[in-house]
């Protein structure tokens, strides 16, 4: 076995003890560390930023936002009450009841051998602005049979009045059809009468 | 392996500034920024639902103004009120009107009277005002007709009673009596 002599084994040992050197990898370890470091902050400083900027979109849409909100709470109530007028106004000029029609369809349907001797008109305005109209006729029916004259009378009220209107209601008052004691001429021919009182209500919108 | 002293002094030193550069790093760099965040994020949770508020009252208010269906009719009702009925005292100018017209229509002599004010307030700038007018004696066919006109000329005007009685002297005649109900311009 030859003898093998390493002259450099000095050298070697030196190079040996500089690579295991704790401070030189520390160092390493520190440099790699502080990229690291820096690194993370560097993330966290743009994350940082990206929800400050969001934070800076919203403010400045609040402050555009903002006054337009305040003018529409400012005119919500304001837009309210106009619509409310308006309605109300609307309501009042479209739904109000014509009489004039209502009299031309009363003298139409009134015969010569009835006599009014007076009529009551109310309008009564009820729940959610609902209109009823009531209407009261006294008059005298003449006739061979005047208290009949009287109810055929009251019919055909009651039948014209539902051609126009709806909800239309026609009857005698209580105890209100009586013979009466006069009697009547009419063509040449002595006829009875009769008193009548007939209450009539309906609703002024049109029959369906 | 064995420190000499002025390894260990070394040694020493690094730790204490590695020590003071993480303290340095943790506190006072992400520190702030952690703080940063946590105020930018609070005020992102408190603007987010108050935009998102503020942006549907818009749109309601807008809602309201666009389906006011009535606008049109009314702005133009409102403007023709406008133009016919006079300002001041209702007293001063209604009966006249309204007594021109019947005796236009043939059917003169009217007596007016005013009676308690109806109370409407729907309408900003006008209130309710009623009238009662009596006809001593008139025909039931020119009182239907004035009636007629009355209606159509008065779009505001409702007759809220209507009382016809016969006159015992004569068959024709009937003694009329209306109230009306209508708008006028609000003095306040």
């Amino acid at each position: 076995m030859a003898l093998h002599l390493n002259l450099y084994h000095e050298i070697h040992r030196q190079a040996e003890r500089e690579r295991r050197d704790p401070v030189k990898l520390a160092g390493l370890a520190g440099v790699v560390f502080l990229v690291f470091l820096v690194f993370w902050y560097s993330y966290r400083l743009s994350v940082v930023r990206g929800v400050e900027n969001k934070r800076n979109t919203l403010q400045s849409a609040w402050s555009k936002v903002e006054p337009q909100m305040k003018t529409a709470i400012g005119n919500e109530a304001r837009f309210l009450a106009q619509q409310k007028s308006n309605q109300a106004l609307v309501t009042r000029l479209n739904e109000r009841f014509y009489w004039a029609p209502f009299l031309d369809e009363f003298a139409a349907t009134t015969p010569a051998h009835i006599q009014m001797v007076s009529l009551t008109g109310d309008v009564e305005e009820g729940k959610e602005k609902k209109k009823t109209i009531n209407v009261l006729v006294r008059g005298v029916a003449a006739g061979v049979q005047p208290r009949t004259a009287a109810e055929d009378f009251r019919r055909s009220l009651q039948d014209k009045l539902a051609g126009l209107y709806s909800e239309v209601s026609a009857g005698f008052d209580a105890n209100s059809l009586e013979d009466g004691v006069e009697t009547v001429k009419l063509n040449g021919q002595t006829l009875g009468t009769a008193t009548f009182r007939i209450r009539v209500q309906f609703n002024p919108k049109p029959a369906q | 392996m064995k420190f000499t002293k002025e390894q260990l002094q070394k040694a020493v030193l690094a730790t204490l500034l590695c020590g003071g550069g993480l303290w340095y790093y943790a506190f006072e760099m992400l520190g702030p920024l952690a703080k940063r965040e946590a105020a930018a994020l609070k005020e992102i949770s408190t603007l987010e639902p108050q935009i998102k508020e503020a942006k549907s009252k818009i749109v309601r208010t807008n809602a309201i103004e666009a389906g006011d269906v009535h606008a049109v009719e009314a702005q133009r009702a409102y403007a023709v009120m406008k133009a016919k009925i006079p300002g001041g005292q209702p007293v001063a100018w209604l009966p006249t009107r309204f007594a021109e017209f019947f005796k236009q229509q043939g059917i003169g002599k009217p007596t007016f009277r005013c009676n308690p004010e109806p109370n409407e307030s729907d309408f900003p700038g006008y209130k309710g005002s009623s009238w009662t007018i009596e006809f001593p004696g008139v025909g039931f066919a020119a009182l239907g007709e004035a009636l007629a006109g009355l209606e159509n000329q008065e779009g505001l005007m409702q007759i809220t009673n209507l009382q016809i009685d016969s006159v015992a002297t004569d068959a024709e005649l009937h003694r009329v009596q209306l109230t009306i109900s209508t708008l006028v311009k609000s003095e306040k």
